[in-house]
């Protein structure tokens, strides 16, 4: 039974991340892509550990996976950050491709 | 901190024996002086944080929410056959004070898909969003709210 649900579980997460991948490529520019990339690095790896911790028995286990997350949650927006920032900075005609608002 | 050190260390490890916990003590002290010394942190600061432990998980679950409802409306987009999109930047004024609130929300509108912080200088947000009703309600959003009680 446990197996079930983290099987279900972690093919959700893979789905996740089949589909950030694919917005990757069908996503136009840089700015956009973005986007798509965020979802396998939020919503896919935490579908993913959460699959990983049903399957561990060990509590200590399942802190050390809890952590995973955490960790990638705090430092992930700061590399998407640093690449849009430096879309931004380099690329001159960068404001053509954005309605402001 | 020091506690907090010393149990991630012990998590890491995944068992307790003598000497991992002597040279947990050990590490942590030395990491724990360094932090002090260098970064600002101090034990004062770290008891007003303690008090404030029930809201960072309310704020942990309401991060999680957002991040889940945000993910499947950028899902629908991509899937969606005709994708019509309209990026925006959107720049808007926030009245939190400390700067460690300014940065949490960039972080936390980063982290949710569908807006990114591109640029935060003096509490001046610069976002970038894949569609105008993704950054229709970012000023006063619920991390907004929460903010300003872990602030207080």
């Amino acid at each position: 039974m446990r197996e079930i649900i983290a099987g279900i579980f972690i093919c959700l997460g893979v789905i996740v991340f089949v589909i950030s991948v694919f917005g990757v490529f069908r996503l136009r520019y840089i700015l956009n892509k973005i986007h798509s990339a965020a979802l396998g690095d939020t919503l896919g790896l935490a579908l993913i550990v959460i699959g990983l911790i049903v399957l561990q028995t060990e509590a200590l286990q399942i802190l050390k996976l809890f952590f995973i997350v955490l960790f990638f949650w705090i430092s992930a927006p700061i590399a998407t950050h640093m690449i849009a920032k430096l879309e931004t900075l380099t690329n001159e005609s960068y404001e053509e491709r954005v309605k402001d608002k | 901190m020091y506690i907090g050190l010393l149990l991630f260390w012990i998590i890491l490890h995944g068992r307790i024996t003598v000497e991992i916990i002597v040279l947990g003590v050990l590490i942590c002290l030395g990491l724990d002086w360094f932090m002090c010394k260098f970064l600002g942190y101090s034990v004062k600061k770290e008891i007003s944080w303690m008090k404030k432990i029930p809201l960072f998980f309310l704020y942990g679950g309401t991060l999680t929410k957002e991040i889940i409802k945000s993910n499947l409306a950028v899902i629908k987009i991509i899937l969606s056959p005709k994708m019509e999109i309209e990026p925006t930047l959107h720049t808007f004024q926030t009245n939190l004070k400390t700067e460690e609130a300014r940065v949490l929300l960039a972080n936390s509108i980063t982290l949710t898909p569908g807006t990114y912080t591109v640029h935060l200088e003096d509490g001046v947000y610069l976002i970038h969003a894949l569609d105008p009703s993704f950054a229709d309600g970012v000023e006063e959003s619920v991390f907004v709210d929460l903010l300003r009680k872990l602030e207080g």
